[in-house]
């Protein structure tokens, strides 16, 4: 089943065309890396498919016109997590996961028993459960990483937009965040994920959107999109020679130490 | 349980509240006057003096402790407050514009409604310079420029004053006071702050989702532009309908929210209710501070909370000199 349809999008953004013509449909439970040189548009992309930014075109959110859905029920159809991982307050791990089910909760009523134990799975999931009572403001990069995206994954949308979920993690935590939206994948959800490592993304992807100057310069499995000439073309960067054009199907190079 | 220990603190103060005054009235005995019994000196006593002013303390307590604790929340600073923003003196500026004009002796609402109404337009002015920006000092700098505005827009008033007696009034009027307030006072502050708490109280999960930036507050729900509206209205009808009844009380609105705010997890929702109760509690005891400490003419209770207040912000400004995060 198709959960997201993007068609003939186009963004401006103060004048300037920032994406032009992206026409693109994402499955049920497809893990799509958004990749591309900085300036691309990806950044773009996923704030306008969240609904944050003016657009042309049309998009579609489980059959739903984008434009025409409420604020609560676009919420409860997507879940953002926006770059970095920055919290106003220092509120507990706890307290702040439990903002990804505020899209069911009316101005009235407090989380139901329901709720808590959604918020308490995502908690547990991401591996937090020791930190729940914790200030977010003495959490490690990687800890806060994983509570950002503990809020994202308690709303259970059916579509997740991560925008470079990995920024600023070690390889450590980068493998184990990319492995937790995998997870959150397989379990139904489709994401779509802004990532720079071209390496992550070909271990993690079920299919990558390849965005150059605000257009789709390539859309497949990691294998085809990945070819060494395309990248020398977008990125201006190639392959060292030892590795030649298999790059690609060097595969997976590294993973969490434990893991079979 | 927290609130219903603030709770219960909010009516003993209340209740040694009704006990200070020049006539020597027990707790028991002012607690019968409330019941309708007790004697006809004692009943006459509480309710036509004492209760009202006491009510208006709380009510003005916690209207001023919920608006700061919302703006706030709103713009993620723990620095703001309707004192320290402009709101309330450009509250006050509509109440002198209004006495200046002797419109109050036409009809008795137009006090709060210039109140109001010129509050509002400097929370609107302040979201509008400084709302898409949450900056320390982007804010302070317009809440200052708005403060200092209706500052000088006063002191014309004052200037132009037709007799020294007149510029005397609005002076002391401005220093914010509880004294001689009657039941007219309170009816016609209440249904104003009332609206004000619902309000505030209704958008407090925008304020929660605030604290993951305004972006994913859109994506979790939260229409940002009506709840800054919303928002906007209700501190204005507070503090507004607040300083019309009892001039400018400062920095309750800054110094309640953030003691409060570590006892609720610094969760900007869980917040609103308990700095509410305790704003309530706070005026209240310094109400009866003015009345206990026995000074020639009675110390009025904007200047008690402006020294209570001051030393706290400067407090607030160190620490965050220190690196702690009193703003992040």
């Amino acid at each position: 089943m198709t959960i997201l349809e993007i068609e003939n999008l186009s963004v401006m953004l103060g004048g300037t065309p920032i994406l032009t013509d992206i026409t693109a449909t994402i499955a049920e439970g497809e893990f799509v890396a958004l990749i591309g040189p900085n300036g691309a548009g990806k950044t773009t992309l996923l704030r306008t498919i969240a609904g944050l930014l003016p657009f042309h075109g049309e998009i579609e959110i489980a059959g739903q016109p984008l434009g025409k859905l409420a604020p609560a029920a676009r919420a409860r159809l997507l879940a953002y997590l926006p770059q970095g991982h920055r919290v106003h307050w220092p509120m507990t791990v706890e307290d702040i996961v439990a903002l990804g089910r505020l899209p069911y909760q009316s101005a009235l009523q407090k989380p139901g028993a329901e709720d808590r134990i959604i918020v308490s799975a995502a908690i547990a999931s991401t591996e937090l459960s020791a930190f729940s009572n914790r200030s977010f403001d003495t959490l490690s990069g990687g800890e806060q990483a994983r509570v950002m995206l503990a809020r994202a994954l308690a709303g259970r949308a059916p579509l997740l937009l991560a925008d470079e979920p990995t920024i600023s993690l070690d390889p450590y935590h980068q493998l184990h965040v990319l492995e937790l939206i995998c997870d959150h994948a397989k379990h139904g959800h489709s994401v779509i994920a802004v990532l720079h490592d071209l390496q992550l993304a070909n271990q993690f992807a079920d299919r990558i959107i390849l965005l150059d100057r605000g257009q789709i310069a390539a859309d497949g499995p990691p294998k085809t999109v990945l070819t060494a000439e395309r990248i020398e073309a977008i990125y201006r960067i190639k392959p060292m020679a030892q590795n030649g054009q298999d790059f690609v199907r060097l595969g997976p190079v590294w993973q969490r130490s434990g893991m079979s | 349980m927290q609130l219903s220990l603030l709770g219960l603190v909010c009516l003993l103060t209340a209740l040694i509240s009704l006990t200070i005054g020049p006539a020597d009235l027990s707790a028991l005995s002012v607690l019968k006057a409330i019941a309708g019994t007790g004697t006809d000196i004692g009943r006459t006593i509480v309710w036509e003096i004492r209760l009202p002013r006491t009510l208006l303390a709380m009510m003005i307590g916690a209207t001023l402790a919920l608006s700061g604790a919302a703006l706030q929340g709103f713009v993620r600073n723990p620095l703001a407050s309707p004192s320290l923003l402009g709101t309330s003196n450009f509250a006050a500026l509509g109440a002198v514009i209004a006495i200046y004009f002797g419109t109050s002796n036409i009809f008795s609402l137009a006090i709060p409604a210039a109140a109001i109404s010129l509050s509002l337009l400097s929370v609107l002015a302040l979201m509008v310079i400084a709302g898409r920006d949450s900056r320390i000092l982007t804010l302070i700098l317009t809440g200052l420029a708005l403060s200092s505005l209706a500052s000088a827009l006063t002191a014309l008033a004052l200037n132009l004053a037709p007799n020294p007696f007149a510029a005397v009034e609005i002076a002391f009027w401005l220093l914010g006071s509880l004294s001689d307030r009657s039941f007219a006072h309170v009816t016609l502050a209440a249904p104003f702050m009332i609206i004000c708490w619902f309000i505030l109280l209704y958008d407090r999960n925008a304020l929660r989702a605030l604290a993951l930036g305004e972006d994913t507050a859109r994506t979790l729900g939260i229409a940002l532009d009506r709840v800054r509206l919303r928002l906007a209205l209700a501190v204005a009808l507070g503090v507004g309908a607040a300083v019309a009844v009892s001039g400018v009380i400062a920095f309750v609105g800054l110094v309640i929210p953030h003691v409060m705010r570590p006892l609720v997890g610094y969760d900007p929702g869980k917040l609103l209710l308990p700095s509410a109760l305790a704003g309530a509690a706070f005026l209240t005891a310094a109400d009866c501070g003015v009345r206990i400490l026995s000074t020639t003419s009675e110390l009025k209770l904007g200047v008690l909370t402006a020294i209570i207040g001051v030393p706290f912000f400067l407090a607030l400004v160190f620490r965050e000199r220190r690196g702690k995060p009193a703003v992040i």
